[in-house]
């Protein structure tokens, strides 16, 4: 008993060790947010702004159509999850579980197109949004990001590393392949698919050069754009930088408190002999 | 006859769930893949016409020692980055995961960096790193020790790039560790205390074992994304200084945009595709990963 | 089965790029005068005054011409060439666009730029002789510029009056000035430390006022004495430990904060300096020289507006924007002073006032600009191979004679390869 109290203060300690050092440029940007125009360029740089101010958050919410770009970043995260999310799991299982000609080839072919800098490959796919008709629209921001082998890869391992009884009983009870798919598989999944939906979400909120190849028009901006415009040539206004990065990351952390229940469900293997 | 039906269903049902993927994949990644590929045998500089060149890109590449000191470069980033943040984000969920209280707080806390974006991570590591006056380098001299010139140096900026990037991502491999670990019945463990086995037992024989696809999803992933790692270091040093941090994207970068020698560009691109797959399909057979 | 799938996915991915060719189809220019036609401007984002004076401009064109719409787009400037050239590549480049000194040369030597001589030479003899100088490729005058960055060397008043230093006059007063100034909280001075045109930019004058022109005419002149002062300068001042080592030019908080006594910094920041921080006592004088007696220099160069060649209406295009760049005096002082630079034609000086009067300004007219060089345009590899040259003076401990060596051999390559 004594042994595991020594081991649970040394977790913390160590864990909490890390959490300042993690904190730390966190906590930075959030003071800088805070600060004025003159104070964020003081040396040394203060940890607690001498004379907070709201002001930078209001320029931000004002100066900037913020809540049009704010808008349009949440359609464009929000269909991009919930969608690459269905589709990923759906082709991971496969390559998970089903045996079918050219699966090694698949899923080669899949992982390869992560391989390749997206510098070289972001005028082709300009091209091809055009050949769709979809510049300068959200459309075009969202569809191209809809796909992604990143996703595929983690659910394929994370379905493998699933012990394989439960759904041997389920199609021993006469369930369909969707049946398994539906009814066992994918409320199993609910660990990896929440990390899966924070990460993709959290791509897509933070997407800066994709949105700026692809839109023009002021009206269909999302948040980083708005962002960067803060930022001119010659300025760099750090302070407001700062508050926009700020507000820019609530909802992906509102969304991953919001899930962390799901991240530690564990399996239960009761009713399994 | 039964046994061919059912696995031509098995084939047909695969090949139903990975259709919209695939549909995707095809048109908006291998696609644009295939198309660098065709520029890759031209000269293009992007605003006129391309010019047919054959493999003399390639050829141009064998010969370019800049582009041999990026692979290098990325080679040791690479070498260094993948084992540290394997060991630094199991452990972290290691911790996280033995934790009875508070587990949660602690999640989200090791999370943030991942969703800070990269571009504003290195401008506040630029700071942190400066070397007057850079919170760093403040820290070291209250314990009285010589400050460090982060990135401005020749031969620590590269490691300080590898520390930046550890910092970037160990939050979120931790979270897909964590969900690996889930996984694991605690039966399992039960068991193995009853026999009597410590800490280090029944870790190397019941948690990496069971983490075996998870972690061959962490390390592929991470030299795939370390071979390609961009954003925080064009942020915060720009491949310099003097090319000490020009790592084979940035080299890329650089070449295209800067240079506007797109076809050597994609020739470069392909280069690096070539190295990362043999790399990855190496690891698949380390790693015995079609084996479930 | 095997072979089956693999030939599927091969297929439909030639017929995907089949399509791309197909869809880059070319639009044709209309060249119809009475057809209407919306011309694409795309602009950086630039301080909310200037977008507001720009807006306001392009307003009263529209109303006045509703056969030439223009569609004015802000850009945000981070890798604002990346989304350029990708439309160019796509042939949805936009008909007037804004253009950085770095992108110049290559979007203008390359034909996608079409000439504005036709517009200019209305005005010709309003223009300063060295403006349209700088905007000429080839002969012919490929840009508009609204106005002129100048570099000029900036400097901490109060610290210097404390500290009795008197403003340097020379490299050796301005390293013992540097030495003198510098804390381990400060530095002495500072210039842009990241590779680039804005660096190269800040530099040249170090080189032209030893008599290198590095390239001139597209003869390649590196290898010579003034090169290597240059370069050994940069490294003397790096190498003290006095000079910031990572800055950029948007440092400007930091030199206001007393973070850096010296800055080589531009005529932009005169604005940037008096909203921000109107309290803020800083000189301005020339580059101080590499010796006393020797002729001081300076940088003039800037963003610039320009005509896509295959755009819808590249006549339209120039009409529209001469008309306002060049027809509207009130609106022309208003953008010069909004961007804090210096005007290219003599009449906008004059409706000017007595604006360029006031201190700093006066300095830069009197003292700076009659020694102002254009900045050079300059193809990027040379500015890359200028770049590495500066890089590896400043942080490496390559001996100058090989740098100089390497960059006369790159400077030979990209003037052959044209």
């Amino acid at each position: 008993m004594v042994k595991q109290r020594r081991y649970t203060y040394l977790i913390y300690f160590i864990a909490c060790l890390l959490a300042v050092t993690t904190l730390l440029p966190f906590f930075w940007t959030l003071s800088g947010s805070f600060k004025t125009d003159v104070e964020i360029a003081k040396i040394p740089p203060t940890l607690f702004p001498d004379a907070p101010t709201l002001k930078n958050f209001a320029h931000v919410f004002n100066s900037t159509s913020f809540f049009t770009y704010f808008t349009n970043t949440l359609i464009y995260a929000v269909t991009v999850t919930v969608f690459s999310l269905l589709i990923n799991s759906m082709s991971a299982y496969a390559l998970a579980r089903l045996n079918f000609p050219g699966k090694k080839f698949m899923f080669i072919m899949i992982l390869s197109t992560m391989m390749v800098p997206f510098a070289v490959v972001m005028i082709p796919l300009f091209l091809i949004t055009k050949a769709f008709g979809w510049i300068d629209s959200l459309t075009g921001l969202i569809v191209p990001n809809l796909f992604s082998a990143f996703g595929i890869f983690l659910l394929r391992q994370f379905y493998m590393g699933l012990p394989r009884e439960l759904e041997e009983a389920g199609k021993m009870d006469g369930m369909s392949l969707l049946g398994v798919y539906l009814r066992i598989v994918l409320p199993l999944s609910k660990p990896i698919l929440s990390a899966l939906a924070v990460f993709t979400f959290l791509s897509c909120w933070n997407n800066y050069l994709w949105p700026l190849i692809v839109i023009s028009s002021e009206k269909s901006w999302v948040l980083t754009l708005g962002i960067a415009s803060m930022a001119s040539e010659y300025s760099a206004n750090w302070n407001l930088i700062m508050a926009g990065s700020i507000i820019g990351l609530i909802p992906t952390l509102l969304i991953f408190i919001f899930l962390q229940k799901q991240l530690v469900e564990g399996v239960k293997l009761s009713g399994i002999k | 006859m039964k046994r061919l039906d059912s696995k031509r269903k098995e084939a047909i049902a695969a090949y139903l769930f990975m259709a919209p993927n695939l549909l995707g994949l095809l048109i908006f990644l291998i696609g644009p893949m295939l198309y660098a590929f065709y520029v890759s045998l031209h000269h293009w500089d992007i605003i006129t016409e391309m010019r047919w060149a054959g493999f003399e890109n390639y050829l141009n590449a064998f010969q370019d020692s800049a582009w041999w000191n990026s692979l290098l470069k990325t080679l040791i980033y690479t070498a260094v980055f993948v084992p540290s943040l394997y060991i630094l984000s199991l452990s972290l969920a290691l911790l996280v995961h033995g934790m009875p209280k508070f587990s949660g707080a602690f999640r989200t806390i090791f999370f943030l960096p991942v969703i800070i974006s990269p571009a504003i991570s290195g401008v506040i590591w630029k700071y942190l790193m400066e070397d007057k006056v850079g919170l760093l380098n403040q820290i070291l001299d209250f314990f009285g020790i010589a400050g460090v010139p982060w990135i401005t140096d020749t031969d620590w900026a590269l490691y300080s790039m590898i520390l930046v990037g550890l910092w970037l991502v160990m939050g979120f491999y931790m979270i897909i560790f964590l969900a690996g670990l889930q996984d694991i019945p605690k039966e399992y463990y039960e068991a193995a205390t009853i026999d009597g086995a410590d800490f280090w037992k029944s870790f190397r024989h019941i948690t990496l074992p069971n983490l075996r696809h998870t972690s061959v999803f962490v390390i592929v992933m991470t030299v795939i994304g370390s071979f390609q790692v961009f954003d925080q270091i064009k942020v915060m040093t720009n491949g310099g200084p003097v090319d000490a941090t020009k790592l084979s994207v940035l080299y890329i970068f650089d070449t295209s945009f800067t240079l506007y020698n797109m076809g050597y560009a994609s020739a470069l691109s392909f280069c690096l595709f070539i190295i990362i797959i043999l790399f990855t399909l190496l690891q698949f057979k380390l790693l015995r990963n079609d084996e479930t | 089965m095997k072979a089956w799938s693999k030939f599927v996915t091969i297929a439909l991915s030639l017929v995907i790029i089949a399509s791309m060719f197909a869809g880059c189809s070319k639009e044709n220019a209309s060249s119809d005068s009475n057809e209407k036609v919306t011309l694409e401007y795309w602009r950086i984002d630039s301080s909310d005054q200037l977008n507001a004076i720009w807006k306001k401009t392009v307003e009263e064109w529209n109303t006045n011409h509703p056969e030439s719409q223009i569609n004015l787009t802000f850009v945000p400037a981070t890798e604002y060439g990346q989304k350029l050239a990708t439309a160019f590549a796509s042939e949805k480049g936009p008909d007037i666009f804004n253009i950085s000194p770095g992108e110049f040369m290559k979007y203008a030597g390359t034909g996608v730029i079409h000439p504005v001589d036709k517009w200019v030479e209305k005005s010709k003899d309003d223009y300063y002789d060295y403006a349209l100088e700088g905007n000429k490729v080839n002969g012919k005058v490929m840009a508009f510029s609204q106005g002129l960055d100048l570099m000029g060397l900036f400097y901490n008043k109060e610290l210097f009056e404390k500290n009795n230093i008197q403003p340097p006059t020379t490299w050796q007063e301005t390293l013992d000035a540097a030495k003198k100034l510098a804390t381990d909280k400060r530095y002495g001075i500072s210039f842009t430390t990241k590779q680039g045109y804005v660096q190269n930019f800040e530099l040249y004058p170090l080189f032209w006022m030893n008599g290198s022109e590095l390239i001139k005419d597209g003869k390649v002149d590196v290898n010579n004495d003034g090169t290597r002062k240059a370069l050994q300068y940069l490294r003397d001042l790096m190498s003290s430990g006095v000079a910031d080592k990572s800055s950029e030019d948007t440092s400007i908080d930091d030199f206001a904060a007393g973070n850096t006594a010296m800055m080589f910094t531009g005529s932009w920041q005169v604005g940037i300096l008096k909203d921000k921080y109107p309290n803020f006592k800083y000189g301005v004088i020339p580059y101080p020289v590499p010796a006393a007696g020797m002729k001081t220099s300076s940088d003039a160069g800037g963003w610039k507006v320009v005509i896509s060649a295959k755009g819808k209406n590249p006549d339209r295009a120039g009409d529209a924007i001469d008309w306002m760049m060049n027809q509207n005096l009130e609106r022309n002082v208003e953008m010069v002073k909004a961007a804090s630079q210096f005007p290219v034609k003599k009449s906008v000086l004059k409706a000017a006032g007595n604006y360029y009067d006031s201190y700093p300004f006066d300095v830069f007219r009197d003292s700076i600009l009659p020694n102002a060089h254009l900045e050079p345009s300059f193809s990027p590899e040379v500015v890359k191979a200028i770049g590495d040259a500066i890089q590896k003076a400043l942080f490496s401990n390559t001996p100058i004679d090989e740098i100089v060596k390497t960059l006369e051999q790159e400077c030979n390559k990209a003037v052959q390869a044209k």
